[in-house]
């Protein structure tokens, strides 16, 4: 990273936001309204609450630098630190670049031999962008590699709100750098596991080391 | 003189961390009320959330005569939240939620999650730690 170039910034005048009615806003008790159940293809698994505990929580504070992919440094810095699983919340930051998804469902096909999926192509948002809010989930993969769950709302240079899930192959941190909270689980691993139920591979707690 | 209202400063630490997966169709808000009823918690801040919800549920607006924000799904994303459980003395768990949630339209929303309105589409990873006062 010895030939860190900032990119040129050109402040063209910013379109006007265009204004579109929120989906549906209505007065009611803010409690309980249900919402419809989904039926996936797969059997319901119980518990339906996987928790695991531990009495050990390690904290760092973590500065993306300029240029960097979002995850591939977060990535070095976690094995660096012998950091496994857990969780980190961003408490800002710019980026050049960043491609994510928003959910559109794709049922299976089993006749086809198609797998679930919920994610197209990616959106490109117009940097230069800043980071509102992101929460990272952190794990393995059933392999054991390394696994960085990412979503983020952020606005980008025309003042639009974006929000989804992040592509980790585009997201390249800007000359302001992001700023990250790790949280770093002392006996739980998040393991990405098929789950038959909805037929996506996921992250399931698991207890280890004195936990187990 | 007017008199001053005093705040409440309690002195304490973290302790247990939970890390739980939420299954599909399971609601986030009475999710954390069953972990603080089964794990025994009485205090507790929410340190994060990724996953997405059949369709999201937001409030925002004092409660009698709150705005609720409809999100329709299947496949609204949670991008940040934060909260915290507080369990009474009549042992009820007082659970606050706020956050932002992107639409499948990619647009930001935000709130307090509404009760009961915000179950998993495929899964939702919860971190929440506990929060220990020191003894008096």
């Amino acid at each position: 990273m010895d030939t860190a170039v900032l990119s040129v910034r050109h402040h063209a005048p910013a379109a006007a936001p265009v204004l579109t009615p929120a989906p549906v806003l209505r007065h009611v008790a803010a409690d309980h309204v249900p919402a419809d159940h989904f039926q996936h293809p797969g059997d319901a698994l119980f518990p339906r609450l996987m928790t695991v505990t531990s009495d050990v929580c390690r904290e760092f504070m973590v500065d993306v630098p300029a240029g960097v992919n979002l995850f591939t440094h977060l990535q070095e810095v976690l094995s660096a630190a012998g950091a496994e699983s857990g969780i980190i919340a961003f408490t800002g930051g710019v980026f050049d670049t960043i491609d994510y998804h928003t959910v559109t469902y794709f049922p299976p096909e089993p006749a086809a031999g198609k797998a679930a999926k919920v994610y197209g192509s990616s959106i490109r948002a117009a940097g230069p962008i800043t980071l509102l809010a992101a929460t990272l989930s952190f794990g393995l993969t059933a392999d054991g590699a390394p696994l960085l769950h990412c979503h983020a709302a952020f606005v980008d240079s025309d003042g639009a709100t974006h929000g989804g899930h992040l592509s980790n192959q585009n997201c390249i941190v800007a000359a302001e750098g992001v700023q990250a909270c790790v949280s770093v689980f002392g006996d739980i691993r998040f393991r990405a596991r098929m789950d038959s139920e909805t037929t996506f591979s996921v992250f399931h707690p698991e207890a280890v080391g004195a936990a187990a | 003189m007017n008199a001053v209202a005093e705040s409440h400063v309690e002195q304490g630490q973290y302790g247990r961390v939970f890390a739980v997966r939420v299954r599909p169709n399971e609601d986030l808000v009475e999710s954390l009320r069953t972990l603080a009823a089964t794990q025994g918690l009485r205090r507790a801040v929410i340190k994060g959330a990724v996953g997405s919800l059949i369709d999201g549920n937001l409030a925002f607006g004092p409660a009698a005569t709150a705005t609720k924000v409809h999100i329709p799904g299947p496949g609204v994303e949670i991008l940040s939240i934060n909260g915290d459980i507080r369990v009474g003395e009549d042992g009820q768990a007082n659970v606050r939620v706020q956050g932002t949630l992107g639409g499948l339209d990619g647009k930001v929303y935000a709130g307090t999650f509404v009760p009961g309105g915000n179950l998993a589409f495929i899964t939702m990873e919860v971190v929440v730690q506990e929060w220990v006062p020191s003894a008096a």
